[in-house]
């Protein structure tokens, strides 16, 4: 590997960015920044103190155990996904509407077939022409009451 | 199928090819490889364990699914996994912030007791805390650097950016967490 010669600010750099632990450090910095501080006339203790303290603090961040069950649980996954795998599944689902429709078009589409479905839907249920009002009391209907409530009054 | 002995020598390249043919030893020896260190990549991230469990199994969902299309990739699986990883607790906590009440569900841990109330001021919630006021990019960033012990260089291919962009974000993240994490020290020495 090329030597690398380093700066003081460059150290200091090291520290800052990747902490006291020189395990931690580039590789392609770690033997210039040790042989720096070695052969330097500076001091960098106040640097790699604070970078320790806060490593210190980071280490002290622990992950729990993993619980019983969890990799029986991520074991079982292939079951409850589906047969078709997902990238299979979308790719021809994404190819069929590319060729069916361009761009974003099909959500318009799918909007405009389900307005159609509805209202045919609405429009058999409505009365035809030849409905009688009479069967449909449509007067009573207008005021609110209907025929047996019209004889009680 | 080849037993447990002849897979673990396999590459993680290998292992997702087989996946892709529906080899589930193959799948099997994936997680076991990578299950400790993708929870404590996402519990780091995600700050939670049921939101880490969650992001995990997710990722693994994506692994089998998406492992007959993934051969054709040009990305080394490691960097590939934890990216998906990184890019669901980075979703995750971009939707929470959205989420109504009623979406928040069940609390996973029952009420805390007085003593666990006063551990919630101990030194790995306060650091825990720091670490999530991070940005999405300097949390990863250490997680991915500090804690998992990645290269800058496989860093930057996990979060699809340059070196120089790692470093400085590993350096933001340093001197924000120093920043946060000194007032709590002052706060201790204060108290005590």
């Amino acid at each position: 590997m090329e030597t690398v010669m380093l700066k003081d600010e460059d150290v200091i750099r090291v520290f800052e960015y990747f902490g006291a632990d020189p395990r931690r450090w580039p590789d392609d910095r770690r033997s210039a920044a040790l042989a720096h501080i070695a052969a330097s006339t500076k001091s960098f203790d106040s640097w790699a103190r604070e970078a320790a303290r806060l490593d210190a603090l980071l280490d002290s961040n622990l992950v729990p155990a993993i619980r019983p069950g969890l990799k029986a649980r991520m074991l079982a996954l292939p079951d409850q996904s589906s047969s078709t795998p997902l990238a299979l599944h979308r790719d021809s689902t994404i190819r069929l509407r590319a060729a069916l429709l361009p761009g974003r078009y099909w959500q318009a589409a799918a909007g405009l077939v389900v307005a159609a479905v509805l209202g045919f839907m609405t429009g058999i249920q409505l009365p035809q022409e030849g409905d009688s009002l009479e069967a449909l009391d449509i007067s009573a209907f207008m005021q609110g009451v209907t025929q047996d409530e019209e004889e009680l009054l | 199928m080849q037993d447990g002995h002849a897979l673990a020598s396999l590459s993680d390249e290998a292992l997702m090819e087989r996946v892709g043919r529906q080899d589930r030893t193959a799948y099997a020896a994936l997680v076991e490889r990578h299950l400790e260190h993708m929870i404590a990549v996402a519990f780091r991230m995600a700050g939670g364990r049921a939101e880490a469990e969650d992001i995990v199994q997710e990722a693994f969902l994506r692994l089998w699914r998406s492992a007959p299309a993934w051969q054709a990739r040009n990305a080394r699986f490691s960097t590939w996994f934890h990216r998906v990883v990184i890019n669901l607790c980075i979703d995750l906590s971009r939707k929470r912030k959205w989420l109504p009440l009623e979406a928040a569900g069940d609390i996973d841990d029952p009420a805390p007791s007085p003593e666990e109330k006063a551990e919630d001021h101990d030194m790995q919630s306060q650091i825990a805390d720091a670490l999530a006021s991070l940005p999405h990019q300097q949390r990863a960033a250490v997680t991915l650097c500090y804690y998992e012990g990645l290269s800058n260089r496989e860093a930057a291919d996990v979060l699809q950016t340059s070196v120089k962009a790692v470093e400085s974000l590993l350096v933001r993240a340093r001197r924000g967490l120093a920043e946060k994490l000194a007032s709590f020290r002052s706060e201790i020495c204060e108290t005590r």
